[in-house]
């Protein structure tokens, strides 16, 4: 206990420096330099749009910036709502939103057929109005948290339904998708939100469990059943959306952020250990079992064998990255589309080809700003609650962001996850969104100076 | 769990700063080796909107030339090679997205390809070539061309001061403009349309082995008295030896691929070990445009060129002394205004059919032109060859 207090006691004094230290946590913010944030993403994207009319067509028809119109209606209308409502809320959220949902309005008219960037803009106002809806809820999140359970079923029950009657919009491929009436929604995203819930609330309640009762076999100390529990359970869950939905994707980035948040509520890095040596039993049972697993890692480890064959996307992908170069080769006038399905899954291969490596870093950048930011605002929370939701959130934007990228720049095998934000994809957008309006929440009511009163003393204590 | 939280924002960052490596390892390291690739679109891409230069005959007549043909909403501007004049195809050559390039088209590539300026290529202009100028003349080529009719042959004719090519024509020849349709069945005819006959046929010499005898007689100082167009062949050679045979074919070139602007290769000299003649020699009519350009300048073997004017540094390279020259000369048949060889080579020197050769320069005092036919399957010889010469040396002079 004693030792625990002492090592409590430094990372609470890292913590405050980090903070104090760090410009971007220390910096005040008048609405001018707000205004100014929220600015950079309109007048990119308005440029974005304008460059692209005039390369594609030769004019600027006054139809093609209703996108941006869109963007600018939800950024002002988030920033004012938030501005009055939620007057404490973290000012680098939005702006970074919206430079990202811009560049994904860009790409989507760039990349997909016409009514796909109006299907998209649609989805972006109602993205922003749940966003709103999210951040505005008066008082805490308690009721998040006290019907777990509830989310639980609902995500396992949503899970279910989509083995039984899932569709793939386009006909073929893995039936991921719930379809009424020609709209087509992911229940894997919601799915995402609602894990992300369950367990910052689980972790919560059984926290002190985790950290403190140790079981024994013998001589051998074993995870507690409290962990393995979960983590079988997880584990489980994960390779049934592996097998039954082919959806390599998001299993790998369900179990990315049940270990992340696991280790955030308890520090072991041994479970951590336990669950990277699960994951690659999965994947080594995953490519010995199954065809569409096996594909993708053979077409990864030597793509350049079949590059016109089954590696033909992942080898696409990496001509357009080469293209690029430094510089990049100016949107609309590379060859992005020669990758197939470019606008979801190889959207920052585009990036990478006419946006260059200025480009692709830039949207790193935007990414490990938006990282930050909520790991900041775990940091910063005063529930453990609060904390958990806002690192695994987190975790989450960042291990998806990584597992996509990675997956285009043939660093790990394919799969199909989207880039947030950036993507093409209606669930995506309006799971992330809401993401970020859980984000503003825990921000907003962060009471300056309050930070370091938390559980980790009263647990050292 | 601030401590906690703070770990795993290291680990995820530590993930993009990865991504940051890798986007600089494809997008800078790997991006020369990647974009050269042959199966990247890209390239074809750029190709489609590359304006080629112009391929011109030495009075600025236009062989070949770039059309461009509208972009639809689908497809970008693009651009398609036209091809005029068919009597010219196997000096020109031929330009396929799919087969790559041949004849001039090969040989001036950089030059048609042109280059693009930094900033241009920043703001995606196309490239626009530069326009050749080939030595062939168009009524030399036309000439030849009708000459040789239907017949499977060749003819090459040489400014023989200047080394400049004035007629190339090779038969039986091909379409340029419909290459990529017809490439499979021109690859297996057995006629071999696709073999440029004038710079790549290895023809075997025949009678025309006399002449490569007197040049050695002659340049070994031994002036024989014998008349050199009816003394038996093997008589006539006699006090040249086998060797001396041989050395005075690798002192005209014959071992060696003539130095030319097209492909072509080098001749076959007969293993005289193994029950080979001095008959059997064989070579491509390049090579004996070139020994004929030789006899009528002076010893002088021109470096060939298809580019006029001639490069500066075609300078030719004497392999026998004036003398021998003036006596070659003085021993060549005339006929009109051309003096020349003809000749036979039999089935049994070729392995499959005979052929005709004629071998001359005109005019008969001051010569300034070689010129060389090959006739396959005829036994002829001067009656076919030499009425095909005389209408291209005609053709050139007018």
């Amino acid at each position: 206990m004693e030792r625990g207090a002492r090592n409590n006691q430094r990372a609470v004094s890292d913590a405050k420096a980090d903070l104090d230290g760090s410009l971007l946590a220390a910096a005040p913010m008048t609405g001018w330099h707000y205004a100014l944030f929220l600015a950079l993403p309109v007048i990119f994207t308005m440029l974005a749009f304008a460059q692209l009319g005039l390369v594609e067509g030769g004019q600027l028809a006054p139809g093609r910036f209703i996108p941006v119109g869109a963007l600018v209606f939800c950024l002002a209308g988030g920033s004012w709502s938030l501005w009055r409502w939620r007057p404490g809320h973290d000012r680098l959220l939005l702006p970074l939103v919206g430079i990202l949902s811009g560049l994904g309005l860009v790409e989507v008219a760039r990349l997909a057929p016409s009514l796909f960037l109006a299907r998209q803009t649609v989805w972006l106002g109602l993205s922003t109005l749940a966003l709103l809806a999210v951040a505005l809820v008066p008082g805490d999140l308690r009721w998040l948290r006290r019907y777990r359970y509830t989310w639980l079923l609902a995500g396992l029950a949503l899970l279910a339904t989509t083995l039984v009657v899932g569709v793939n919009p386009s006909g073929f491929g893995a039936r991921l998708w719930l379809g009424v009436g020609g709209i087509y929604f992911q229940p894997s995203e919601l799915l995402k939100l609602l894990l992300l819930v369950f367990l910052a609330s689980y972790l919560e309640d059984r926290r002190e469990v985790l950290l403190h009762v140790e079981a024994r076999i013998g001589r051998w100390q074993v995870p507690h059943p409290a962990y393995l529990g979960p983590m079988l359970l997880m584990w489980g869950f994960s390779m049934l959306m592996l097998i039954w939905q082919r959806d390599l994707g998001a299993a790998l980035l369900f179990f990315g952020i049940f270990l992340a948040m696991l280790y955030v509520a308890t520090g072991q890095g041994r479970y951590l250990l336990t669950g990277v040596i699960l994951l690659m039993v999965a994947t080594i049972v995953g490519y010995r079992l199954f065809d569409h697993v096996a594909l993708r890692v053979d077409a990864w480890w030597n793509p350049w064998q079949e590059a016109s064959g089954r590696s033909f996307q992942i080898v696409q992908s990496l001509l357009a990255f080469a293209s690029g170069g430094v510089f990049g080769q100016g949107l609309g006038q590379g060859l992005p589309t020669a990758i197939p399905v470019v606008h979801t899954d190889f959207v920052f291969a585009a990036i990478g080809e006419e946006y260059g490596l200025m480009g692709a870093l830039a949207v790193i950048a935007c990414f490990v700003l938006l990282v930050s930011r909520a790991f900041h605002i775990a940091l910063r929370a005063g529930r453990a609650f609060d904390r958990l939701l806002a690192a695994g959130i987190g975790a989450s934007f960042g291990l998806q962001a990584l597992v996509i990228m990675a997956g285009t720049l043939k660093l790990v095998p394919l799969t199909g996850v989207t880039l947030p934000f950036v993507s093409y994809g209606g669930s995506s957008l309006l799971t992330s969104m809401i993401m970020v309006g859980l984000l503003l929440h825990v921000s907003a009511r962060h009471v300056p100076g309050n930070w370091v009163q938390t559980d980790e003393l009263i647990v050292a204590g | 769990m601030t401590r906690n939280i703070q770990r795993l924002a290291q680990f995820v960052l530590l993930g993009f700063a990865l991504m940051a490596a890798s986007l600089v390892y494809w997008q800078v390291v790997r991006a020369p080796d990647l974009a050269a690739r042959g199966d990247n679109p890209r390239l074809v891409q750029a190709e489609l909107r590359l304006r080629r230069g112009r391929l011109l005959d030495r009075y600025g007549e236009v062989l070949a030339y770039s059309e461009l043909l509208p972009g639809t909403p689908e497809t970008l501007e693009a651009v398609q090679r036209r091809y005029l004049h068919p009597e010219a195809t196997h000096a020109i050559g031929y330009y396929s997205l799919r087969y790559g390039t041949g004849g001039a088209e090969a040989a001036f590539d950089p030059l048609l390809r042109g280059q693009l300026p930094w900033l241009d290529q920043l703001l995606h202009r196309p490239q626009i070539g530069y326009d050749a100028t080939l030595s062939i003349g168009l009524g030399a080529q036309h000439a030849a061309d009708q000459g040789l009719g239907e017949r499977r042959g060749a003819v090459l004719a040489l400014d023989v001061a200047t080394g400049e090519v004035l007629a190339l024509v090779s038969h039986p020849a091909y379409d340029p403009n419909t290459l990529d349709d017809d490439w499979d069945a021109l690859a297996e005819d057995p006629d071999a349309p696709l073999l440029n006959r004038a710079t790549q046929g290895v023809y075997p010499l025949g009678d025309l082995a006399r002449l490569v005898g007197l040049a050695g007689l002659f340049s070994a100082g031994i002036t024989t008295p014998l008349d050199p167009l009816s003394t038996p062949l093997d008589e006539m050679l006699a006090p040249l030896s086998d060797s001396g045979y041989l050395a005075t074919a690798r002192q005209l070139g014959f071992d060696a691929a003539p130095p030319f602007d097209l492909l072509t290769g080098p001749g076959l000299l007969p293993d005289f070990d193994d029950q080979g003649t001095a008959r059997d020699l064989a070579v491509t009519p390049l090579h004996m445009a070139r020994f004929a350009a030789a006899i009528a300048d002076d010893g002088r073997l021109p470096i060939p060129t298809l580019a006029y004017p001639a490069p500066p540094s075609s300078w030719p390279e004497r392999v026998f002394a004036p003398s021998v020259a003036a006596l070659l000369q003085a021993h060549t048949p005339t006929f009109e205004h051309m003096a020349g060889w003809a000749g036979v080579a039999t089935p049994q020197e070729t392995g499959d059919q005979p052929l005709s050769w004629y071998v001359g320069y005109a005019p008969i005092a001051a010569p300034r032109y070689a010129v060389v036919v090959v006739v396959e399957g005829s036994q002829d010889g001067q009656a076919v060859t030499l009425p095909i010469a005389r209408q291209t040396v005609d053709a050139i002079q007018r």
